[in-house]
């Protein structure tokens, strides 16, 4: 799998590279509007992460480009500037999601996953994990093939884990995913709980214990 | 009162003793000079009885042709001394006293004594006010009438730069821009102060404006460092080598970044609603917006074991999506954090208003306080005390009236629309 970074943040475009090789990706970087032009025309990726405030131009415009030259590209915009009309230009020029700095790396990597998902598997969209079987058309969570019933936040919950399988996921990533903006700040006890009813619901229908706390800084989802 | 309706007042106010002074002072002068006339005239008359009578040898039988009464009494004894005075007689046509003024002196026809008296009358004092006030009050009211129409003429013509300088001045909003141009007048006290409003006018506008500014593209320019942090942050707790200790540490460094670009990101938010950033406007389904913003977080109400009351009319409102958005979730938002476990929830919507109660303990902050930014009743609370001061933005950008009641262990924020 083949990412492309175009981010004139040096740095950040060096954390993404470090988290997503990690998750088995081929990442480039590239820093200005020329080359990110270039890149994006010459070669294909499976997923574009695309900033909009670059040295020498604005990202929106590589976008227009490439969508014209080809409509299929996975695009996702990573941008300082939370302002809606960014967003909704980048959507409706044909972007695939739009996240405002900062992010969490679990967080872009969970967005990656399924943008990438969405356009390789158009049929079928079932993630699979262990003894665990998602199907996420019809939002059904079955493990060792019975099918297990869970609240929406927590099937919401599963899914996160499962695209950051392996990592450890800080709650604060955990909390925004779930109750977004204006609810994640203060308590934790509603992610706590959560995470509590899915760990037993998991348990309960026959699979391991998959999600280890670690320590205060969040969860890991994987097998022992 | 009016400037110029003041000063006339205080015209008026000394105008009044002055009137009055010169009334009494008018009254007595003409009493004097008719008195000195009446005398002279007296001691005329005198002149000539005395005359007849030293010509014809008897006092005249006719008293009427010296033009005022004249009494003749034969006098015995004592010479006779003159007198010039005072008396009142009674007039019995108009049946009323009437002041004169009296000659009284003696006379000889030779053989017989006699004690004239010259009766002259005066002006009636009651006469003399009457014309006296009338005339007062005639001129008076000239004045007064005089003093209105300059009073209008004024306001309309010289006070009138002035009154422009005002309305502008009212109608000047800092947050709106725009500049106000104070237009020059022939009058330089008013240029002066006009000039003075200009430039401090424009000062405040340009120092505004570039704090605002300085707000936006400083958190702009916070938004790349912290994204360094928080991802650097969170590729070292990947690392298995770390120890309990570290993670510790940098389990604080990361909240303290999360709440950071929290921060920042309120008060980017802020600083764009006071910019008017969000133009766009459409007419919204508020109790739409509500009903699917309580399913969002319908889970989280579960959770902490809250009941939702909903009356749910449907109105419309205009506001921009976001913005709307935005305070519809940071209000229920509120109603959820800062309610009881077991408590209420209720959302009325109808008749332009929007009413959130929440069961909840009293807060220490004054009514007034609770929209102001950084206020929170507990500082450790992980609360930013930015969501009712955004609010509030949001509410005072659209002219939309924002209050909180506390009362029987509720919390009530009402939004008149």
């Amino acid at each position: 799998m083949r990412v492309l970074v175009v981010e004139d943040e040096y740095e950040i475009a060096q954390s993404i590279k470090e988290y997503l090789t990690k998750e088995g990706y081929t990442c480039e970087l590239t820093s200005n509007y020329l080359n990110g032009d270039e890149k994006t025309q010459l070669s294909d990726y499976d997923c574009i992460l695309l900033d909009i405030t670059l040295p020498g131009g604005n990202g929106l415009d590589i976008l227009k480009q490439l969508k014209y030259s080809k409509p299929d590209a996975a695009v996702i915009i990573i941008s300082a500037r939370n302002s809606l009309n960014d967003k909704v230009t980048g959507l409706e020029l044909g972007a695939d999601d739009y996240l405002t700095k900062p992010f969490h790396l679990s967080e872009l990597n969970a967005r990656i996953k399924s943008v990438i998902r969405r356009r390789n598997f158009a049929g079928s969209d079932i993630i699979s994990f262990d003894k665990i079987a998602v199907d996420l058309k019809g939002s059904l969570v079955k493990i060792n093939d019975k099918e297990i019933n869970l609240t929406k936040k927590e099937y919401e919950l599963l899914i996160y884990f499962l695209l950051n399988q392996n990592r450890i996921v800080t709650k604060e990533a955990i909390a925004e995913r779930l109750l977004g903006e204006e609810l994640s700040g203060g308590s934790f006890d509603f992610i706590y709980s959560h995470i509590k009813n899915l760990r037993k619901k998991l348990m309960e229908s026959g699979a391991p214990e998959y999600i280890r706390a670690v320590y205060g800084m969040g969860y890991k989802f994987g097998k022992e | 009162m009016k400037l110029i309706t003041r000063t006339t007042l205080y015209f008026v106010a000394i105008t009044l003793p002055v009137f009055a002074v010169g009334g009494i002072l008018f009254y007595h002068s003409v009493r004097s000079v008719t008195r000195s006339d009446a005398d002279e005239k007296l001691v005329n008359e005198e002149k000539r009885v005395l005359g007849y009578i030293k010509a014809h040898g008897d006092i005249p039988r006719n008293s009427i042709a010296f033009g005022d009464t004249v009494a003749f009494t034969i006098a015995a004894g004592a010479p006779i001394t003159k007198v010039l005075k005072d008396t009142i007689l009674y007039n019995s046509q108009e049946k009323e006293i009437e002041p004169y003024r009296m000659l009284v002196f003696g006379a000889n026809t030779g053989n017989k004594s006699f004690r004239v008296i010259i009766f002259k009358p005066l002006i009636e004092t009651d006469d003399l006010t009457h014309a006296i006030l009338k005339s007062l009050a005639i001129s008076g009211a000239i004045l007064l009438l005089l003093l209105i129409v300059l009073e209008v003429g004024m306001s309309k013509t010289l006070w009138k730069p002035f009154y422009d300088t005002l309305e502008k001045l009212k109608s000047f909003n800092i947050a709106k821009g725009g500049r106000q141009n104070f237009t020059k007048s022939g009058i330089s006290e008013f240029n002066v102060l006009n000039a003075s409003l200009q430039s401090l006018t424009d000062k405040l506008s340009s120092d505004y404006k570039s704090l605002r500014e300085f707000t936006e593209n400083a958190s702009h320019e916070i938004q790349t460092p912290l994204t360094i942090i928080q991802s650097k942050l969170e590729l070292i707790i990947q690392s298995e080598t770390l120890n309990r200790g570290q993670t510790g540490n940098i389990q604080l460094a990361l909240e303290s970044v999360t709440r950071l670009s929290k921060l920042n990101n309120a008060l980017l938010l802020l600083t764009k609603i006071g910019n008017r950033q969000f133009t766009e406007e459409n007419y919204l389904a508020l109790d739409l917006l509500i009903k699917e913003k309580l399913e969002q977080v319908k889970e989280i109400t579960e959770h902490r074991n809250l009941t939702v009351q909903t009356h749910l009319n449907p109105m419309k409102v205009k506001c921009n999506p976001t913005l709307l958005d935005i305070l519809v979730g940071n209000l229920i938002g509120n109603a959820i954090k800062h309610n009881l476990q077991g408590g209420n929830i209720e959302v009325v919507t109808g008749s332009d208003k929007l009413i959130i109660k929440n069961t909840g303990t009293p807060t220490s902050l004054k009514p007034e306080e609770l929209f102001a930014r950084f206020k929170r009743a507990n500082p450790s609370s992980g609360s930013l005390g930015l969501g009712l001061a955004i609010v509030k933005e949001i509410c005072d950008t659209y002219g939309f009236k924002v209050n909180y009641d506390y009362r029987d262990l509720t919390h009530c924020i009402t939004v008149n629309f």
